[in-house]
């Protein structure tokens, strides 16, 4: 059983405080790169910057995993929770150096577990989540 | 903080629009072997279309484009990962074999080998 902090998926926005932090922002992002080369970078510390989507049908979920092989992903869905952890090999002459990627996220309500995918391509991996169907958006007609 | 970002809506999906005018620095490492560098980046979402490399002078600069994109009528409800491009620049300060550079990219890592120029490479030098 692991203890993760519940974030609401089903809130449509980033908090303005997250959103100061974040470097994708486009007014701090000198800032945010000055505190990476100071501090070190999230991912240098095994913790993957994850991105979260949605539309009608599903929820999409993108992580960076630079230099890892498809083969050295696991996932694993635990209690509502996905674990994904990956296993990076630097090939450094003859010595080796292995990291540890790893990054825990709970599954909003409402999702068809067994029907989650995942895909790798260029060191992004994006999970989809499909919603169950009671969950979708739908048309009402009016008789 | 600029005007344009002032203006923008409090949506998540435009509050981090694309601007040009920004740039990622990769995580990178360099590492000398005998006869030549290799430098390695962390690319993370640029594929090979979206790589421009040159060597001008003695600056070596990466650009890696994220051609990686979200699907058609995704909303984003979470963004960490920036969704500027990459861009690293190098100053070298040893000759290297600019005809010879080659890269080489997988899985979002980008490695550059640069061949060190003939005479900066080491020599044994035989006693007769």
């Amino acid at each position: 059983m692991k203890l993760v902090r519940y974030e609401y998926p089903q809130l449509p926005q980033v908090s303005d405080i997250d959103r100061f932090f974040d470097p994708a922002w486009s007014g701090v992002g000198r800032l945010g790169n000055l505190l990476e080369d100071w501090f070190g970078r999230q991912s240098g510390s095994g913790v993957p910057a994850m991105d979260w989507h949605e539309d009608d049908g599903h929820y999409y979920i993108q992580i960076e995993l630079p230099g890892v092989k498809k083969d050295a992903i696991e996932l694993d869905l635990e209690n509502a929770v996905l674990s994904i952890r990956a296993e990076r090999i630097h090939k450094n002459g003859d010595a080796e150096e292995r990291v540890t990627l790893s990054r825990s996220v709970s599954v909003p309500e409402g999702v068809s577990a067994d029907k989650i995918k995942a895909a790798f391509a260029d060191g992004i991996l994006t999970v989809t989540l499909p919603k169950e169907e009671q969950r979708k958006p739908r048309k009402i007609a009016i008789k | 903080m600029t005007e344009s970002t002032m203006t923008k809506t409090p949506a998540g999906e435009t509050a981090v629009q694309r601007n040009p005018q920004s740039w990622r620095r990769p995580h990178y490492s360099v590492r000398e072997e005998s006869e030549h560098f290799t430098v390695v980046l962390e690319v993370p979402g640029a594929s090979r279309d979206g790589l421009d490399i040159s060597l001008e002078k003695d600056v070596l600069t990466v650009l890696a484009s994220r051609t990686h994109r979200t699907g058609e009528g995704w909303k984003t409800l979470r963004r960490e990962i920036p969704t500027a491009d990459f861009r690293l620049s190098l100053k070298l300060n040893v000759a290297v074999a600019a005809d010879s550079i080659s890269a080489a990219l997988a899985d979002g890592i980008l490695t550059l080998t640069l061949p060190k120029a003939d005479e900066v490479k080491p020599r044994r030098i035989s006693v007769e």
